[in-house]
């Protein structure tokens, strides 16, 4: 048997994913009185579903205590076989998971937003680190202000939402009774301020023009976000304020 | 070509449990072993964490994602960015593990054995010599607990473990632990082991606890390091001489004080048996 050929039936053996035939396995794997061949793989197969079960509730701790140990094992072990790991560290196997709760029937149908945000935190908390500009940074620009590029420190994250995420969030972080499923379209910005997350609702506007500088608008496009409010001006210039104060600016490309 | 062994004494491990301890104190141990994947293209607070430590101690970025015996493509964007954090962190060694771990592109994120055969031993000293060029120095890897042996294996584990390290011109990352744990699970002996590998290959050591599930030894790095290991390590300090060894602790990890005490016991153990070793 080649070295190819003993990692397919390895790997077999550990997924789970393609049935393996107990000949196959007793002719490749020795096994004595003590254990048998189909215990010491069985050993493999449980270590790697825990071990990637473990990772996503790091990532993932109040989804996994709304729904409980056993439904939060039985919906990872279901979406890792969907969606298997495809990066070295153990911190990136969950970027999926908001995707695939959407799509799929969910015991409550805010599971995906809640878990939307949960990610965008787990990112933001080990984003790389940038900037952040100062005001003074931010005024130099002065006359060029309109055709100027801002670049977003990579930490921020912006969530359109279905459900109110944030208050089920809240409570169940304080450990309190989640309330029931609140619809109504939700705009969240998450961002890292020295070692610490936050989240915030923003209006849609504010989440649309902090899109449009991701996405590498000008200062001026990415403020025709606010053209439909009564002030555009005050509420572009209200906006840029707080990005500075909060630090989401990492830089100005012009 | 030869290994050069660094001398750092006794460590342990960086766990996340303890990062705002060496962000604000200055922990009293000998150096740190954090795992690379944990900190590659990362910034904020574990970064500041490791840059923080690498200004106190010597640091040795260990990984668990290699994957050298895997008949994959090796994974140049991991390696990239390997280099990168090495570049920035100047560790006194990079490590990683002497097994596979990535199937069709799949990470498995296990330490999986690999059949001990001479189609293995070419395939891993060709990836290994692959790895040291993209990295830019010699790396060392480690012998893993094993639960399974494989029929088709040819070779034994310190033979394999002996001549990758020779024809690959790497370290060895001697785990006491694990040799223990598959000694046990494969009714080897562990000393014949020690006694197979070239002493001027080995820089560094790993200690760990393990469970015992009856039928097995599982290596579960939740337990202080077993009296049967700590005999094992007197073993190879007779054997290797004075070797960097570090604590490893990764589940119900306790007080940063009681992994210092464990390191504090480690350089005990070494000390009598380079002092027996003097004397014989």
């Amino acid at each position: 048997m080649t070295l190819a050929e003993a990692q397919d039936l390895f790997a077999a053996l550990v997924t789970g994913e393609h049935l393996v035939d107990p000949a196959a396995r007793e002719a490749f794997l020795v096994g004595d009185a003590g254990l048998s061949a189909s215990e010491r793989a069985r050993i493999y197969s449980e270590m790697y579903l825990f071990r990637l079960v473990d990772a996503l509730r790091e990532d993932y701790p109040l989804l996994a205590r709304l729904l409980g140990d056993e439904e939060f094992f039985s919906l990872c072990a279901d979406y890792v076989r969907a969606h298997p790991s495809r990066h070295p560290s153990l911190a990136r196997l969950g970027g999926a998971l908001p995707g695939f709760l959407r799509d799929r029937a969910a015991p409550r149908a805010d599971l995906s937003d809640l878990a939307a945000l949960e990610w965008a935190r787990a990112e933001a908390f080990v984003a790389p680190d940038a900037g952040p500009l100062d005001e003074t940074g931010l005024r130099s620009l002065g006359e060029d202000a309109a055709s100027a590029r801002l670049v977003l420190v990579p930490s921020v994250r912006l969530l359109s939402l279905e459900y109110d995420a944030a208050a089920l969030w809240a409570d169940l972080d304080a450990s309190r009774e989640p309330p029931l499923p609140r619809p109504g379209a939700a705009s969240l910005l998450v961002w890292r301020k020295g070692f610490e997350v936050f989240h915030a609702e923003v209006s849609p506007e504010e989440l649309s023009a902090l899109s449009a500088v991701q996405r590498g608008a000008t200062l001026g496009e990415a403020c025709e976000a606010f053209a439909a409010l009564p002030d555009p001006a005050r509420a572009a210039l209200d906006a840029l304020a707080s990005w500075s104060g909060e630090g989401l600016i990492a830089r100005t490309d012009r | 070509m030869a290994f050069q062994r660094a001398h750092l004494g006794h460590g342990i491990g960086l766990r996340s449990k303890h990062y705002g301890r060496f962000l604000d104190e200055r922990p009293e141990v000998g150096w740190i072993e954090a795992i690379s994947e944990n900190f590659i293209g990362v910034g904020g607070r574990p970064l500041a964490v490791l840059e923080k430590a690498r200004r106190d101690f010597p640091v040795v970025l260990h990984g668990v994602s290699l994957s050298i015996g895997s008949v994959d493509p090796l994974d140049r964007r991991h390696l990239a960015g390997l280099r990168a954090l090495a570049d920035h962190i100047q560790p006194a060694y990079v490590s990683d593990h002497l097994c596979w771990g990535t199937h069709r592109g799949r990470y498995l994120h296990d330490l999986m054995p690999l059949p001990y055969t001479e189609e293995a031993l070419d395939h891993v000293v060709r990836r290994v010599h692959q790895v040291q060029d993209a990295l830019g120095r010699q790396i060392l890897l480690e012998n893993v607990s094993s639960y399974v042996a494989f029929r088709g294996s040819t070779l034994t584990e310190w033979e394999f473990v002996a001549q990758v390290a020779e024809r690959a011109d790497c370290g060895i990352l001697l785990d006491v632990n694990n040799i223990y744990v598959s000694a046990r699970n494969h009714g080897f002996d562990p000393r014949e082991y020690l006694s197979a590998i070239p002493p001027d290959r080995v820089g560094q050591f790993h200690l760990a606890g393990h469970s015992d599930r009856g039928t097995h030894l599982l290596d579960t790095h939740d337990a202080p390091v077993a009296d049967a290991v700590w005999d094992l390590y007197a073993a190879a300090v007779r054997r290797f001489g004075r070797v960097p060894a570090l604590i490893e602790w990764d589940d119900h990890v306790p007080e940063l004080e009681r992994l210092i005490e464990e390191s504090r016991a480690a350089e005990a153990v070494e000390a009598r048996a380079l002092a027996a070793r003097e004397a014989a």
